[in-house]
């Protein structure tokens, strides 16, 4: 017992603290930047998918299938190593990645499939009588969408979001196989200075936990606010 | 005025129309009514592509309808007022806004002016005051009467109903039925799907029984209720009279 107190003393120095602070914001980085380009491909994912023209829904559909159907992990490897391989094939010119760059790409191009498909469940969860509705005013398919039916979807879009904000806080961990510092990575790196794995891990553990908490709160209140003004 | 020629539509476990042909002439009342499942739904569907044949045809004014044709089916269906038994309401509006979309999203209109005859046509059925609540406030009766009024604000040369009382308490059912009589002393023509049969005898000028995905009789209200032809209609006259 006395050991393990010695070894938390060594550990959280202000010096080491700072490190992993650093790492948390690399973390918050990856998700925050994750979600933002998961969004916006998500959203032209899903609006390709929902469209009627074979080639685009067809091509949405694949991209969905292959990320869905793949491992993160493996994706991660793909656009760091495999990439920059291919265009050294291709060019014969020797390409350097930024890991923290491919990270958050990845990361996003991995996310916007899965923002797809809460999409286009928040889309096709919209009473079928909303869209007769709007037919039988005469607007046409792209007026009904716009004007009837993503108004309403927002509001159904923002809880599954939100969660998709939490996979990511987690997900972003995988980062650090391709050597980014993140939270992850610098407990890493503690743990094999002080040879002790089992403090630093659980202190990572508990601020993720913390992390994701404080998001999951934020998005309770934000449903609660939004399901007073139905 | 809209001819509908040996129309069918089969849906996986069932033939829901077998050969229907109908012929709407203006200001004609006629009351469509028949047991559950007889294809009255899907034949009023039908007349403004919400539902599309699997044969048959369907002429507006002269005009071939084809289904695949966007355009010409928005056009159609900016004719044709539609009210639904479950009023299907935009909840992300308000009243005066769900009058609004139709008129100024597809026909282009002046928004003021329409706004203008919005409320004008809202003080007819007495919901002035409630322009710009949101509709998920107001009750079943009055969702139907705004559902009524968002079609009218089209100025459609027909009105269909679906069952429009079917899904309101009874104290409501009148409110309505109220509005629809209005509309048909101004020679509105109207196909109304219904199962208030007092309300079809008093305004009907012809009635349509079908059953089975078939017409099986036509009259006008008087002959159709006192000397009903066909052992069926006697048979359904006799369940809900
Ligand atoms: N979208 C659909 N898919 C499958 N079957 C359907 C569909 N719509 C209607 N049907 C079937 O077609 C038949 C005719 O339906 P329809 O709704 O036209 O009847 P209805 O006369 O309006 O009955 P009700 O008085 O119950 O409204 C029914 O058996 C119904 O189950
Ligand atoms: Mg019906």
């Amino acid at each position: 017992m006395e050991d393990m107190i010695a070894t938390i003393q060594k550990i959280f120095t202000l010096e080491n603290l700072l490190f992993m602070m650093e790492g948390v914001k690399i973390s918050l980085l990856v998700a925050v930047f994750g979600l933002i380009i998961g969004t916006l491909l998500g959203t032209l994912a899903a609006s390709m998918r929902i469209s009627r023209s074979k080639v685009l829904s067809g091509i949405g559909r694949i991209y969905v299938d292959v990320i869905r159907g793949t491992p993160m992990l493996l994706q991660l490897s793909f656009f760091y190593l495999g990439f920059p391989m291919i265009y050294q094939m291709i060019t014969g010119n020797y390409l350097s990645v930024d890991a923290l760059l491919i990270g958050i790409l990845a990361i996003g191009i991995n996310s916007g499939a899965y923002v797809c498909e809460l999409i286009r469940g928040a889309i096709n969860s919209i009473d079928k009588g909303q869209w007769e509705a709007g037919m039988s005013l005469g607007l046409n398919r792209t007026q009904i969408l716009k004007k009837i039916i993503l108004p309403q979807s927002f509001k159904r879009i923002v809880p599954p979001l939100a969660n998709e904000f939490i996979v990511l806080i987690k997900d972003s961990s995988l980062i650090s196989t391709i050597g980014v510092y993140d939270l992850m990575k610098t407990s890493n790196i503690l743990g094999s200075k002080y040879y002790n794995y089992f403090v630093p891990m659980i202190f990572a553990g508990i601020v993720y936990l913390m992390l994701t908490l404080v998001v999951s709160q934020i998005t309770s209140k934000i449903e609660m606010r939004m399901a007073e003004s139905d | 005025m809209i001819n509908i020629e040996h129309i069918c539509k089969k849906f996986p476990n069932i033939v829901a129309l077998d050969d229907v042909s109908l012929h709407i002439y203006p200001n004609e009342i006629i009351c469509l009514i028949g047991p559950s499942g007889s294809g009255k739904s899907t034949l009023l569907r039908s007349i403004n592509g919400l539902e599309i044949g699997d044969s048959g045809t369907i002429t507006v004014n002269g005009e071939l309808v084809n289904p695949n044709d966007e355009q010409q089916m928005c056009s159609i269906r900016t004719k044709m007022g539609f009210v639904f038994q479950h009023f299907n309401l935009f909840p992300h509006m308000t009243v005066l806004e769900n009058m609004l979309l139709g008129p100024v999203e597809v026909q282009k209109r002046d928004r003021e002016e329409v706004k203008q005859e919005a409320l004008a046509l809202l003080e007819r059925v007495g919901l002035k005051e409630k322009a710009n609540e949101y509709v998920n406030k107001l009750s079943g009766g009055q969702k139907q009467r705004v559902a009524i009024v968002r079609a009218l604000c089209m100025k459609p040369e027909i009105m269909l109903f679906d069952e429009p009382t079917s899904a309101l308490d009874p104290e409501m059912v009148k409110e309505v039925l109220d509005v629809m009589r209005e509309l048909a002393k101004d020679n509105i023509t109207m196909v109304i799907v219904t199962h208030e049969m007092n309300f079809a005898r008093e305004v009907a000028s012809r009635i349509i029984f079908m059953d089975e995905g078939k017409i099986v009789e036509e009259n006008t209200p008087e002959e159709f209720f006192v000397h009903p032809q066909q052992q069926r209609t006697k048979e359904f006259l006799a369940k809900v009279l």
